[in-house]
């Protein structure tokens, strides 16, 4: 019997971690152009940005359906094993009642559910978390119960390019208070208790990849953590190069925003996220 | 509240009035006030005609500007500071009745602390601060009083700044003060006495300042108070003594100044009561002999209501108070004792401008709100569009009374206000609000330029303190810059400048004088070392073409490759160009 890990593609975890610890990955679907497609599965990240960039309407998109959930778990439980299911923020998307109602019609016991209050490779990083738990053995119940002990230690900050695509996709809550377009600032966002809350603006984007280090730097140590960008790998490498105090570079993961996060954080976003050293 | 009346009652120098002069005891001439005591309404007569005196001398007191800038004039706002004091004081102690000086002198100190404005204005407010803690329990004001009075009006004046300097209407204020200390004289004497010290000190503050000697000028402020100890000192004294000629105040008008008019002073009285709701006022009287209980009927309102003045005593209580809804507040007035004095001003046109401006107005509150000084419509745009809960008109000549201040404050609704005053002559009033209300607190911004730098650095989810303290620290990481035309010619600092030419002020100080309005704007830049990763925020003023401010920013882009320069519409009446560089 084994502890199988669920998650959603709004995780943007790389493929070669998924495939490394035996990851099932729901993809969320992404509305473009009058075309629903499966995040990851039928659009790629380099498609999706490039038409974002090109205007048209504005993207939306929808969490796994209940089938989705109830496919998988009935799959995996199927062959004995139990799931951890650990999703994007209640606050920020559906996902969650999705997998509840799943849970609910069907095999409920073999299936744990988390919400981790977070959102792309912060969820991944507790993914990784969660797998590495599962390796270490013990029911889904006492990996799901450590995995929730421990999410206080996944952060994760974005240095966005704009709150434009935030606003338009309806998810913009608390930064809210950084909304404005007399100025062309750069805001920092920080997940917090399930939404993205604002931290500041630094005036262009040197700055915010410069204050983005100075931020991640307090929160260490760290024991994992993932540089992210939407469409910008040359500026993600030089942030992660900055990182490099804090893990050496080979430690450090390199993640993309996917369709589902870009639709809502846009081209030229950067991101950091980590799971800190226990106290 | 600060200041309440019933404090007079139980003061340390109660007990040396148990045996009270008798009225009759006041000699009057006939012609003038009191010759060796004053009661409460001679004082108040006295201030009224100070007051007066003051405005007949605004122009004079405003042309007195060190900086050839359009400035937050001095004159006006002494005057402004003084109107409120004077007309607290004509609230509490009506006509036709007897007062004690003890009633009179802490009115005005109310007054003149919810209304002032500019440096000079906190100046002044702390100064009757002084002034009526003297002469707390008095009936009369007689000579020894006065020598006293002057001493703590001169330490609460004193303490109102945090770095005193000498050669400003501080100094004016103390010798006026040690002039009649220990001075056995009568009181007119010692009026008298004082009004001669206060001139020269006035005379002497060019040699204390060597930036008034320069710009050949005395201290305006100073001069004001001349004008107040003077204009007094012509009502105490009546005709009695036709020697008080005012007219020799004359010889302080330093260079003419016909660049900067009176500013709209309508506009300010319009602006006095921005809120929502309802500004009510009122009189509870006592009836049958039931006394009152102050405290009760301050605290009623205090929970129920928003800028609560509440003052009086057992027979009389007078209430301040802004209320969506009168008709509670007059039926627990009523339930006390007779009502009179009803006024009711409505004021939501403050409220429909807040929800207009698209945060909602007081019904969104957040826990944390900024609240912004500013002038011109591009900047509160710039401020509201950037998550500002509003913002309080005012700065270069307008400045906000600490009254208007705590009602803004109070408008936004929030559980705390951290307000940017962004004009070194708004920074004391908005201190001194923050003294009398807890919620609110100051980031010391002194240009418009620093504001937007604080304002960068506020995270709304933060504690007041925490953003405090990163705000404050976000200040002095930028340069600021500022461009006006000279209202008069002067030398100053080694510049010359001639009257019309564009001055380029860096950090609030002249720098360079040229015709060209482009030229100034540029040569201050560059005194700020510009470096290749700078950032250079360019507000262009109202009147000042988009042009201007664009070739100004290709030529920095070509000068200084990496550079980001940011022209924003600020809209600013008084300044051509506002900079900020990062």
């Amino acid at each position: 019997m084994t502890v199988r890990i669920v998650t959603d593609s709004s995780a943007d975890l790389p493929a070669e971690l998924v495939q490394q610890h035996q990851i099932t990955v729901l993809p969320c679907y992404v509305v473009v152009d009058d075309q629903t497609l499966k995040d990851g599965v039928d659009i790629q990240a380099d498609d999706f940005y490039r038409r974002l960039q090109a205007g048209g309407p504005t993207p939306t998109t929808a969490q796994p359906t209940v089938a989705d959930f109830q496919a998988v778990y009935q799959d995996l439980t199927s062959q004995g094993d139990q799931v951890v299911s650990i999703h994007v923020s209640g606050k920020l998307s559906g996902t969650l009642n999705s997998a509840e109602q799943a849970k609910g019609s069907l095999y409920g016991e073999a299936v744990e559910i988390i919400d981790s209050r977070l959102a792309a490779m912060p969820l991944g990083l507790v993914v990784l978390e969660a797998a590495a738990l599962a390796a270490e053995g013990g029911s889904h119940q006492e990996v799901a119960e450590k995995v929730r002990q421990g999410l206080n230690l996944h952060h994760g900050l974005f240095a966005l390019d704009t709150l434009e695509f935030l606003q338009k996709g309806g998810r913009i809550g608390k930064a809210q208070a950084f909304l404005g377009s007399v100025l062309n600032v750069k805001p920092i966002l920080r997940l917090h208790e399930g939404e993205a809350h604002p931290v500041e603006r630094p005036r262009n984007r040197e700055r915010a990849l410069h204050r983005l280090v100075e931020l991640v730097k307090e929160l260490g140590p760290v024991r994992r953590m993932a540089v992210i960008h939407s469409t910008d790998a040359e500026r993600m490498a030089v942030l992660k190069q900055e990182l490099t105090g804090l893990l050496p570079a080979d430690q450090i993961i390199e993640a993309r925003f996917g369709s589902t996060l870009g639709t809502y954080i846009g081209p030229d976003a950067l991101g950091v996220a980590i799971t800190q050293e226990a106290r | 509240m600060i200041y309440n009346c019933s404090d007079l009652d139980d003061g340390p120098l109660a007990s040396l009035y148990l045996i009270a002069p008798a009225t009759d005891s006041t000699i009057r001439d006939g012609n003038g006030l009191s010759m060796d005591q004053l009661r409460g309404q001679d004082l108040q007569a006295a201030f009224s005609a100070a007051t007066s005196c003051l405005e007949e001398y605004r122009d004079a007191v405003n042309a007195l500007n060190v900086f050839p800038v359009p400035d937050g004039d001095t004159g006006t706002n002494m005057l402004l500071t003084m109107r409120s004091a004077v007309q607290s004081a004509a609230d509490a102690c009506p006509d036709g009745e007897d007062h004690s000086v003890a009633a009179v002198s802490a009115a005005l100190a109310q007054g003149a602390f919810f209304g002032a404005r500019g440096n000079s204005g906190v100046i002044l407010s702390q100064f009757f601060k002084g002034f009526s803690d003297a002469l707390t329990g008095k009936e009369y004001l007689a000579a020894p009083d006065l020598a006293r009075a002057l001493m703590l009006a001169t330490k609460g004046a004193y303490s109102s700044v945090g770095n005193p300097v000498e050669g400003t209407m501080l100094t004016v204020i103390r010798m006026a003060s040690e002039a009649v200390q220990g001075v056995d004289d009568g009181l007119l004497d010692l009026w008298g006495t004082a009004y001669q010290a206060s001139q020269d000190a006035l005379s002497n503050t060019p040699e204390q300042l060597p930036v008034l000697r320069e710009a050949g000028v005395v201290d305006a402020g100073g001069f004001g108070v001349v004008i107040l100890i003077g204009g007094a000192l012509r009502a105490i004294s009546g005709t009695a003594s036709p020697s008080i000629d005012l007219s020799e105040l004359g010889r302080f008008q330093g260079a003419a100044n016909n660049g900067s008019g009176p500013i709209d002073s309508g506009y300010l009285d319009s602006t006095m009561e921005e809120e929502w709701g309802n500004c009510t006022q009122f009189i509870i009287s006592s009836v049958d002999g039931l006394e009152l209980d102050l405290e009760q009927v301050r605290k009623h309102f205090q929970e129920t209501a928003l800028s609560t003045v509440v003052v009086g005593d057992e027979r009389s209580v007078r209430v301040h108070i802004h209320v969506e809804d009168t008709a509670p507040a007059l039926s627990y007035a009523v339930s006390l004792g007779a009502v009179s004095d009803v006024k009711i001003e409505n004021m939501d046109w403050q409220n429909e401008r807040f929800a207009a401006s698209g945060h909602g107005g007081v019904k969104q509150a957040a826990a944390l709100a900024l609240l912004p000084v500013v002038q011109g419509d591009g900047l509160a745009h710039l401020f509201r569009d950037s998550g500002c809960a509003g913002v309080i008109e005012g700065g270069q000549t307008m400045n906000p009374s600490v009254q208007q201040i705590i009602d803004a404050a109070r408008s936004t609704g929030a559980k705390d206000v951290i307000v940017l005053p962004n004009n070194s002559n708004v920074v004391l009033a908005a201190e001194q609000a923050a003294g009398s209300e807890p919620f609110l607190h100051v980031v010391p911004t002194k240009s418009v330029p620093q504001g937007v730098a604080a304002m960068f650095a506020f995270n709304p989810e933060g504690l007041w303190q925490e953003n405090v303290e990163s705000m404050s620290a976000a200040i002095s990481e930028i340069a600021s810059v500022e461009v006006t035309a000279a209202v008069r010619g002067v030398k100053i600092g080694g510049v010359e400048v001639k009257e019309g030419q564009y001055i380029g002020l860096l950090e609030g100080k002249i720098v360079t004088a040229e015709d060209n309005v482009q030229g100034a704007l540029r040569t201050a830049l560059d005194l700020t070392g510009l470096s290749s990763d700078a950032i250079v925020s360019i507000y262009y003023g109202a009147g000042c073409p988009l042009s201007d401010a664009q070739s100004v920013a290709a030529t920095l882009e070509s000068d200084h490759p990496g550079i980001q320069v940011d022209l924003i519409d600020g809209g600013q009446p008084h300044h051509q160009f506002l900079a900020s560089v990062e």
